[in-house]
């Protein structure tokens, strides 16, 4: 059945875009597509944002269109078709070869023209072509912090993470917390002789086995993913494997966070967290919005270290596509769909402002926590915005190696996947990996 | 168009207008709705599938990414692919052994199943529905039930076995353990195969079996010289299909597993998939493709070739 649907896959090639005839310029105002996915949630707040910008600028009109499921597919095929959107969300590992191939836009000329607009985080910048070209910034920022359960620790006697980067926990302070908080059935913490970790009550900490998860613990002490020139995977080097090995330990040797099996049965880390069944996670920032949905007393702070305090910045890029017909208009619409002014998703802790002043300036910093009052914990200043831009040195792989995504599902995650399985030392799962990876590391974008 | 046109020429050839003379009025109104009720499968075969292959099969031969413009590589897609893609030999690999565990055990479950509800017992009907019953289970929830079941920890089947004294198992998580769970888990849609087999056995002469006991024979006798000969041709139509469904399955893969762990559950079509969907690589991922088909083809003729050897066919 699967060999038919690809067989059929093919059929879009030798579909002929509709060729647009002369376009009547004067009052007609410009069209144009946005695609985008989310939540329905989400969906609500794009829907908004349309509505505010087709309101202010009657001469462009953006018509929205949200694709849920199947994203990656559906883009694919529209441009295999001849009829891609306008400006659309796209996901990292399809956006820098179709702007290799000439499908995405070069923004490079209008941010150089618009100071203004190009005051964005560095980090987030899609560079390519030895950063003389760009495809423009993520739709949004997005760090990993640690989420914690204030009550939980309380009742342990241990005090609440850091949310300053210079105070932030050593990866020893991190594990005697999560010790103290792993709890077994018989209310035995992990320090004690008589735990038992067959029966494990509430988890010291859940963290996400992507890379999400492991990445700033590499970072922070000292290893990388790849070297810089893109040719080489660096998770065999001492730094990367001392730092994944600790992850490990945390579920084999110290029995302070769940196996993969365990998380799999688990719902989400939020309703962990809440029911008290886990005291730490490390997430994206993004799940303020569902932490902040749930009532009980949570809090955030800065991710622990080992050589020095670090997150990463991450996210998918907003591109227009370089058929665009008026990539002025789409320029302007492209300013618009990610202002924090115009999209209620920044003030309910789903997205990040990418505008260094909301990160600078303390007014416009309030204008983005306070919004709406509950929703991002007192500790925000610190783990949101010190952390954010003082503590991102380096662009995860995301931003710019080569062939990720090959790279990750065909070396990296089956070697992490086996790490995390503990059917491998770190070591062992990273030899692996790197061996894995030689033939299909290409350099960098 | 052009199909339906040479049909009708078809029909208007002298020697098919003999032979259709020759029938009967009802023979014929036969043939008409036959051939009407046939007609959209065959032309949505035409329009829909044909053309779709024939393109996948020039895309197998060029470096189409979706975004570029394919250029023609002829056949440098299946020279990688045969010789040096370490993970199209692995999953190879992956998809025999689960076709190798689950085929056999499938058609032996099947077939005692069919037999066991071939008996003259009370309340047929009800267990004939209830054996049947998963089969109408879509695949993606039944997966997601199964996800529960294999937990390690909190899971119903290490639930029962670690009690018994066995070790705790990993199932879909440990890469050793994970294609015996999926084997483990093929044996639930039995249903249709089951279903099959039973009417097989009940097309059995019944005189047969009493020619037997006649002779003395005991219901071992009947299953050996009886039942499995004449069932042979179902057995073989079970089989071909069950081999063709075993080397396509992707599902279970693609929901409990993503191949994981270490690629242990990477079965062929899935590997396909990453190529097409995760990785745009859609003329190596249609170079895959007809691989996949050539294998299962080359497996269907053998086997049909096999059945000479094997298959009675009553009146023949």
């Amino acid at each position: 059945m699967a060999v038919i649907a690809l067989l059929c896959a093919g059929a879009p090639l030798w579909a002929t875009g509709a060729e647009e005839g002369a376009s009547a310029e004067g009052m007609q105002p410009v069209e144009l597509t946005f695609t985008y996915w989310g939540s329905p949630f989400e969906r609500e707040a794009v829907e908004q944002m349309l509505q505010a910008f087709n309101d202010s600028h009657p001469n462009i009109q953006v018509r929205g269109q949200h694709i849920p499921d199947g994203y990656g597919e559906k883009i694919a095929t529209m441009v295999a078709a001849g009829t891609p959107p306008d400006v659309g969300y796209l996901f990292e590992a399809l956006a820098f070869p179709w702007a290799q191939d000439g499908v995405i836009a070069d923004l490079t000329p209008h941010f150089k023209a618009d100071p203004e607009a190009s005051n964005r985080l560095a980090a987030t910048y899609y560079n390519y072509d030895g950063g003389t070209k760009t495809i423009g910034t993520n739709a949004a920022a997005e760090t990993m912090i640690l989420y914690y359960n204030k009550s939980l620790f309380d009742t342990a006697g241990v005090d609440y993470p850091p949310s300053q980067a210079s105070e932030a926990w050593t990866w020893e302070e991190f594990l005697a917390a999560a010790r103290k908080l792993t709890v077994d059935r018989n209310g035995n913490n992990a320090d004690s002789d008589a735990f038992d970790p067959e029966n494990i009550d509430v988890f010291g900490v859940s963290f996400p086995s992507w890379w999400g998860g492991y990445l700033p613990m590499i970072y922070s002490n000292g290893g990388q993913l790849a070297s810089d020139d893109g040719q080489r995977l660096m998770l065999d080097e001492p730094e990367a494997v001392e730092a994944l090995q600790a992850l490990q330990d945390m579920i084999y040797v110290h029995h302070v966070a769940p196996t993969p099996a365990q998380s799999e049965a688990m719902p989400s880390q939020a309703v962990m967290m809440q029911s008290g069944k886990v005291a730490m996670g490390v997430n994206g920032h993004w799940a303020i919005l569902d932490y902040s949905q749930l009532e009980f007393d949570w809090s955030i702070g800065v991710l622990p270290y080992h050589q020095e305090p670090v997150t990463i910045l991450l996210g998918s890029p907003s591109v227009i596509f370089a058929a665009t017909e008026h990539p002025e208009e789409a320029f302007e619409f492209y300013k618009f769909h990610n202002d924090p002014a115009q999209v209620d998703l920044y003030a309910k802790g789903l997205w990040m402002p990418l505008q260094l002043d909301y990160y600078t300036d303390p007014d416009k910093t309030a204008e983005w926590l306070d919004a709406i009052p509950g929703v991002y914990p007192p500790e925000s200043r610190g783990v949101l915005i010190d952390y954010t831009l003082n503590n991102t040195p380096r662009q995860p792989p995301a931003y710019w190696l080569k062939n990720q995504s090959q790279i990750f599902s065909e070396a990296i995650d089956p070697a992490m996947t086996k790490l995390w399985a503990g059917e491998a030392t770190a070591q062992e799962a990273m030899d692996q990996a790197v061996r894995d990876a030689g033939p299909l590391m290409q350099g960098r974008w | 168009m052009a199909t339906t046109h040479s049909k009708d020429r078809g029909l208007s050839r002298p020697g098919t207008r003999a032979k259709s003379a020759r029938l009967s009025h009802h023979r014929r109104r036969e043939v008409f709705w036959g051939m009407a009720c046939a007609a959209p499968a065959v032309l949505g075969f035409l329009f829909w599938q044909l053309g779709p292959i024939v393109a996948s099969l020039l895309i197998a031969l060029t470096d189409w990414r979706i975004a570029a413009s394919p250029n023609w590589i002829g056949f440098d897609n299946f020279a990688h692919i045969l010789t040096g893609d370490r993970l199209f030999r692995k999953s190879l690999a992956v998809t025999a052994y689960y076709a190798l565990g689950s085929v056999p055990l499938r058609l032996l479950a099947a077939f005692a199943l069919a037999v066991l509800l071939n008996q003259k017992i009370r309340g047929l009907p009800v267990f004939r529905t209830i054996f049947y019953l998963p089969s109408i289970v879509p695949l993606i929830a039944s997966s997601v039930l199964w996800i529960w079941l294999f937990n390690p920890d909190f899971g119903l089947l290490n639930a029962i076995l670690v009690p018994l004294g066995v070790p705790r198992l990993q199932w879909i998580y440990g890469s050793t353990t994970v294609i015996p769970a999926l084997i483990l888990m093929s044996m639930w849609d039995i249903g249709p195969m089951m279903i099959i087999f039973l009417a097989g056995l009940q097309g059995v002469p019944r005189q047969f079996y009493e020619a037997v006991e006649i002779d003395g024979g005991n219901p071992w006798h009947k299953m050996r010289h009886v039942t499995i000969p004449m069932v042979t041709p179902t057995i073989l139509f079970n089989l071909i299909l069950s081999v063709i469904g075993t080397m396509q399955t992707f599902v279970q893969a693609y929901v409990m597993t993503e191949g994981g762990p270490n690629n242990a559950s990477l079965l062929y079509v899935l590997y396909l998939y990453n190529k097409a969907f995760e990785q745009s690589q859609m003329g190596y991922a249609s170079a895959l493709a007809w691989i996949l088909f050539a294998i299962i083809a080359a497996l269907s003729v053998l086997l049909f070739r096999s059945s000479s050897r094997w298959v009675y066919y009553a009146g023949r």
